[in-house]
């Protein structure tokens, strides 16, 4: 229960990434090895997760580990664990170790592959613990060279062209970001870049267009943009689509999910008095509103998989945004629910199909059919996993949004209502892709390509179903763990409601 | 210390001024690399003038350890840009500027 | 009181279906079946056994029922769901009918899938089924009810499309999905209503709201529970079949017969009925709600009977005959009596699963051939299934002393009593449709002579088939004495049972009819219907095209009035062409078009900024000495 293992669950990553480096003769040896590096990490966790339950500190997001890092920029290298992120960083482990698993016997992907996947993680799993602003920062921006190149390298046909709009966009967000922190860093009175300093800071006005109103706005569009939040979502089809399966699961899995988690964190919970304001409110609803609608729709318009999927990515996060701003805790926990549950069903389609892709090299849905003859336990795994991702009750999809939409119908029946909606596209747009690919006459690109996975692969769909089941079922134990983060938050947030 | 004559003091910065312009021109305007560098230690040795005359005129040291340090690191980059033109005349065959247009955007 | 059987209720069958789906995957039907109707007779067991303790509880409402607390679903704000099972009055019955006719459906199946490739996945869906089916009317939360809702859509889905390679079946399986959805909407509203407005999903927490007044008088809104009553018809015209979304029913009759037995006849289509019974005291504070239910129904039972005398396929003409008959239940709860709506319920499932499973064996024994035009003349060939069917048709048509009639007669009369002599006179209109075109199709099917080399070559199917039809018939006569009308003596057992699971909303508010009204009422339905049945019998006996409707009528009738072609043209496609239209204009053309612009942009300025970048290092130099003197002259002219 050290606290350093905490930091190891940042640092362990960033060293193996290096230590993959050493395997760059025999790729074999570095599957196995990157396989075998994440044994220790799991170990990590495990050890965070005892230190979270012991920890008894009150308050909003209790550091763990601190030390200096640069005190010119005030900043500590701060990294604070409560239920907010620790349900994300198990995720992110949990994800990991299923591709690696994948990986393993996998030609394409080499010890330079995978360290960048492993620095990836580092950095993912820092700016989910990050409790100081700049420390935040860099962490943030380190996750986007990984995943630049793993997508510009590694994926299809059109990846530079997606590589490049990835980078551009969220770099244009985490400009925005990066001004309101200097803003902050500028003020006389802070006394750190941490956290809790930034949230006691005073004299910013709380009103429209005062200068707290911008430093949110700035946190706010580096995290609409991640998320991805309509109409900022242009660059996730794409990405999503060009990369190699393992950056689409992580980035299903994880990005998008440091989006819901940055708002929460850095935005609601820092200024709690600017995201009650009726406009910010309003647009974001607005905007999430718009995510699940037209999300849906632009699934249903693809003939491309891995699109379709990609696009009701965008609808679901829209539904998390959607809790977020209801500012009820079932709605908040909801979103933080619908994270995990969207991370492990989006990333389990992804897998599975990336899966058949190996084989096809084809996306087109037309290619496909009668995988059901082919394989039928496949295309159970598949139904299972689209039916979570569809919101079936018993799976954790269900879950999720079924807290978002009561929380938000506490305050805004009709964004509730409409929401709805998106759960009936959802179904429309996803069983259309089982009907194409699963259904019907065997065709000639499944009849030319067998589907006969390895037991790694097997290895790596199965853990994600079972925890699909067990959370669909024993939901409550993971909502148990974000209730005392997310409590503190609402109460604050219903609080500056009344004010 | 013995101070400049009047006269003197006007005469040094003409001298350094004159020997930078020549030197300026001769960079701007020769065609052939090794004039262009003779050229561009001209403009070096033009300020160099320039620092220990008024390292006289002040009595102060300060230009002229600015003067030293000049010095060497303009022999070392002599040295350097040197054996790149050697390179360079081995590569493209000529010495002259404009015939390296690799840098062309 | 604290009973921990029913989660076995529940895990039997769902073991089953893992063993089989997961575990076995066993290419024999017979050896799937087994396991699978193994567990479901340990769920009807199970059953059996919570009923009998059910009912030596004592019938004070508080008192009476068994709960069974498993774990905690969600707890999260004002949400909270615990995930617990409750054995009521009103679930008990529907328990029984469920594993009861589920493992008889069970065992039918065994020898109805013995020719299939994968007859594992068969039995595996339809134990999972049972499972969700069992949820549905076990869970005491709404949100758990919602779980076995969404689940035996889920199972319905994947029965449906069963035959996965005819495109036919996997698209009417996902059109039953998606008009589920569509209802599902309704029914997450009314769960939003129920956390948000009444704090508890708990249904008899929620009952109980009705006569608390403490909380009536702490200004829940009106239009909460309208909200509440209304979405929740509309989840149940949904699952229930009703207009508007009765469209999944028809083509969910691509699966195995035994499922559109199950599933989509004997007790999935019923959950909206039952869902309504069980939260009725809710449902009764919106009258207007309340008469929607019965317009809607009886709007439903007359539609889909004019569909129905019209069709040539005889499991489509069973299912029309199903939405009608859920049209008659949601006119009796609009009529105020969710007694006669349950009672009818029953009796439904057991006639018609019979005819589902007759028919079966009647397809089955045709070679998978399920046009009437075929048929013909095969009372002498399958004499057992011939007597079953009938049996199950005299039944639906409520011929006198069968369980057909006590149900219809209860319902028409709380018509009568609630909505006068139009009302009547309007359900009597569809109830004489219900004897025309049922005895059309039995009188097509076992009548005449042989119209093709199938029906001549037709044979009795095995026991395995056959014995759970003579189960079923024999339930199908006598089911109705559990609850006679007044004028029989008081024996009215299953309002008895249930009436307590209703709080006393809405149970005997209805004024009761003279003794005379009552004879009077049972004499002319009766004696209508079965000279109707007579005349369609002789009628049909002669000349089996014949057209029971004036023609304009037929051509709309067999063409089901055109209802999906008016969705797929005014509603779907419309939405569909507006939304991708929006999401085109929207994604590509604008914010696409905006980031590729501006990276078009950047180029752009790039290659003009190049143009600077000639190369020579004289060209740089003199643009250095040109730029900087031109600052350091505009900084000497300024500090002038």
């Amino acid at each position: 229960m050290d606290p350093i293992n905490t930091a190891m669950l940042i640092f362990w990553p960033a060293i193996f990434a290096f230590l993959l480096f050493t395997f760059r003769k025999n790729k074999k040896a570095a599957q196995w090895a990157n396989m075998v590096f994440h044994l220790p990490w799991f170990w990590f966790l495990y050890q965070s997760c005892l230190l979270w339950r012991s920890s008894t500190a009150d308050g909003m997001f209790p550091i763990v580990f601190n030390s200096d890092f640069f005190p010119l920029l005030k900043s500590n290298f701060a990294l604070g664990l409560d239920g907010l992120n620790l349900p994300l960083i198990g995720l992110n482990v949990f994800l990991s170790f299923c591709l690696s698993l994948y990986a393993l016997g996998k030609e394409k992907l080499s010890s330079s592959y995978l360290a960048l996947f492993a620095l990836l993680n580092a950095a993912s799993v820092g700016s989910l613990m990050a409790a100081d602003a700049f420390v935040f920062y860099i962490f943030w921006e380190a996750m986007l060279i990984p995943m630049f190149f793993l997508i510009g390298i590694w994926g299809s046909k059109n990846r530079v062209y997606a590589a490049l709009k990835f980078f551009a966009f969220t770099m244009l967000g985490s400009l925005a970001m990066l001004a309101a922190i200097l803003y902050l860093w500028v003020q006389p009175d802070i006394q750190s870049m941490g956290w809790h300093s930034i949230a006691q800071l005073g004299l910013l006005g709380d009103g429209l267009w005062s200068p707290r109103f911008w430093v949110f706005c700035g946190f706010l569009i580096a995290f609409l943009v991640k998320i991805p939040a309509w109409p900022l979502h242009v660059w996730l089809p794409d990405a999503h689509t060009e990369a190699p399966t393992g950056a689409s699961v992580i980035l299903a899995g994880v990005l998008l999910k440091l989006g819901v988690y940055g708002i929460a964190r850095w935005c609601l919970a820092l200024f709690p008095s600017i995201a009650v304001l009726d406009v910010v409110s309003f647009t974001m609803k607005v905007l999430a509103l718009a995510g699940i609608i037209l999300g849906s729709y632009g699934a249903l318009r693809q003939t491309d998989i891995k699109r379709t999927i990609a696009y009701s990515s965008v609808a679901h996060l829209g539904f998390m945004l959607l809790g977020l701003f209801s500012f009820q805790l079932a709605g908040f926990q909801g979103a933080m629910f619908q994270n995990i549950a969207h991370g492990l069903s989006t990333g389990a389609l992804f897998l599975i199909f990336g899966i058949i892709y190996d084989r096809t090299h084809t996306r087109e849905l037309s290619d496909y059919g009668g995988l059901g003859i082919v394989n039928p336990r496949l295309s159970m795994l598949f139904v299972l996993s689209v039916m979570a991702s569809i919101g079936l009750p018993g799976l954790p999809g269900f879950i999720g949004e079924f807290l978002i939409l009561n929380g938000t119908f506490v305050l805004s029946p009709w964004f509730a209502f409409f929401a709805c909606f998106g759960i009936l596209l959802g179904a429309v747009y996803m069983l259309r892709i089982v009907r194409g690919m699963i259904y019907g006459e065997t065709s000639s690109v499944l009849k030319s390509h067998p589907i006969k996975l390895s037991f790694s692969e097997w290895g790596s769909i199965i853990p994600m179903i079972i925890a699909m089941i067990v959370l669909g079922f024993w939901g409550q134990g993971l909502i148990a763990v974000t209730a005392r983060a997310s409590a503190t938050i609402i109460y604050n947030l219903q609080g500056e409601i009344l004010r | 210390m013995i101070s400049l004559p009047v006269g003197e003091l006007e005469f040094h910065v003409f001298v350094s001024i004159a020997l930078f312009a020549i030197g300026a021109y001769g960079f701007l305007c020769k065609r052939s690399g090794l004039i262009a560098l003779m050229c561009l230690e001209l403009m070096l040795n033009g300020v160099n003038l320039f620092l220990m005359t008024f390292s006289k005129h002040h009595s102060s040291p300060d230009g002229a350890s600015l003067f030293l340090f000049i010095v060497l690191v303009a022999a070392a980059e002599a040295a350097i840009a040197l054996s790149i033109f050697v390179i360079l005349s081995r590569r493209f065959g000529s010495v002259v500027l404009d015939d390296y247009r690799r840098l062309k955007g | 009181m604290i009973f921990e059987g029913l989660r076995w209720i529940l895990l039997a069958p769902l073991l089953g279906a893992v063993l089989n789906g997961v575990i076995l995957q066993n290419k024999s039907a017979k050896i799937s079946g087994l396991v699978a109707t193994l567990a479901s007779l340990v769920a009807f067991g199970f059953s059996v056994v919570a009923c009998s303790q059910l009912s030596g509880l004592n019938s004070a409402p508080e008192q009476n029922f068994l709960i069974d607390p498993l774990f905690t679903w969600m707890s999260s704000g004002h949400v909270y769901v615990p995930f617990n099972l409750e054995l009521t009055s009103i679930t008990s019955v529907m328990l029984l009918v469920i594993t009861g006719i589920g493992s008889l459906i069970h065992i039918y199946s065994i020898s109805y899938l013995s020719e299939e490739e994968s007859p594992w996945r068969f039995f595996s869906y339809l134990n999972l089924f049972l499972a969700a089916m069992l949820v549905l009317v076990l869970a005491s939360n709404l949100a758990v009810v919602f779980l076995g809702w969404e689940g035996v859509g889920l199972c319905s889905y994947l029965l449906i499309g069963y035959w996965y390679k005819k495109p036919e079946n996997t698209a009417a399986g996902m059109k039953a999905f998606i008009t589920n959805r569509v209802g599902d909407i309704g029914f997450l509203i009314a769960l939003f209503v129920a956390f948000s407005f009444f704090q508890t999903g708990d249904i008899s927490r929620l009952a109980e709201r009705v006569n608390d007044y403490a909380f009536l008088s702490s200004g829940v809104p009106t239009w909460a529970w309208y909200t509440f009553a209304g979405s929740l018809l509309w989840a149940a015209t949904a699952k229930s079949a009703q207009i508007p979304l009765y469209i999944w029913l028809p083509d969910a009759m691509a699966g195995p017969t035994p499922v559109s037995a199950l599933i989509h006849a004997a007790t999935m289509v019923t959950s909206g009925i039952f869902l309504i019974c069980r939260v009725w005291p809710l449902f009764a504070m919106s009258p207007v709600i309340v008469d929607a239910a019965f317009w809607i129904g009886m709007s439903t039972a007359w539609l889909a009977a004019l569909i129905a005398v019209s069709q040539t396929d005889v499991k489509k003409v069973l299912a029309y005959s199903t939405v009608s008959q859920l049209g008659f239940m949601f006119v009796a709860l609009g009529a105020g009596s969710p007694a006669a709506a349950f009672f009818h319920v029953i009796t439904h499932a057991c006639f018609k699963a019979l005819l589902f499973l007759a028919a079966g064996s009647v397809i089955h024994g045709m070679h998978h051939k399920q046009e009437m035009s075929l048929m013909g003349g095969l009372k002498d060939k399958m004499k057992i299934t011939h007597v079953c069917f009938l049996i199950g048709t005299l039944a639906i048509i409520g011929f006198p002393l069968t369980a057909g009639f006590f149900s219809k007669d209860m319902i028409l009369a709380k018509v009568f009593a609630a909505q006068g002599v139009f009302g009547y006179i309007l359900l009597l209109g569809a109830a004489l449709l219900t004897a025309a075109y049922m005895f059309r199709a039995y009188t097509l099917c076992f009548w005449g002579g042989a119209r093709s080399e199938y029906a001549q070559k037709a044979h009795e199917s095995d026991p395995l088939m056959y014995m759970p039809l003579v189960v079923l018939a024999f339930l199908s006569l006598f089911i109705g004495w559990l609850e006679l009308p007044e004028v029989f003596g008081h024996f009215t057992k299953i309002t008895d049972w249930v009436h307590s699971s209703w709080y006393g909303v809405g149970v005997g508010e209805q004024a009761h009819l003279s003794h005379l009204a009552e004879w009077l009422l049972m004499l002319i339905t009766s004696v209508l219907s079965l000279t109707v049945a007579y005349y369609s019998f002789k009628i049909y006996q002669r000349n089996p095209e014949f057209k029971i409707l004036p023609e304009p009528l037929h051509k709309w009738s067999t063409n089901k009035f055109y209802v999906d072609e008016a969705f797929e043209l005014l509603l779907i496609k419309p939405s569909m062409k507006a939304g991708r239209f929006i999401n085109r204009i929207s994604d590509e053309t604008t914010f696409n078009g905006l980031a590729n612009g501006s990276f078009r942009f950047t180029r752009l300025s790039g290659r003009l900024l190049a143009l600077f970048h000639t190369g020579s290092v004289q060209t740089y130099a003199w643009h250095f000495v040109f730029w900087s003197s031109l600052i350091v002259g505009a900084i000497f002219l300024w500090t002038l």
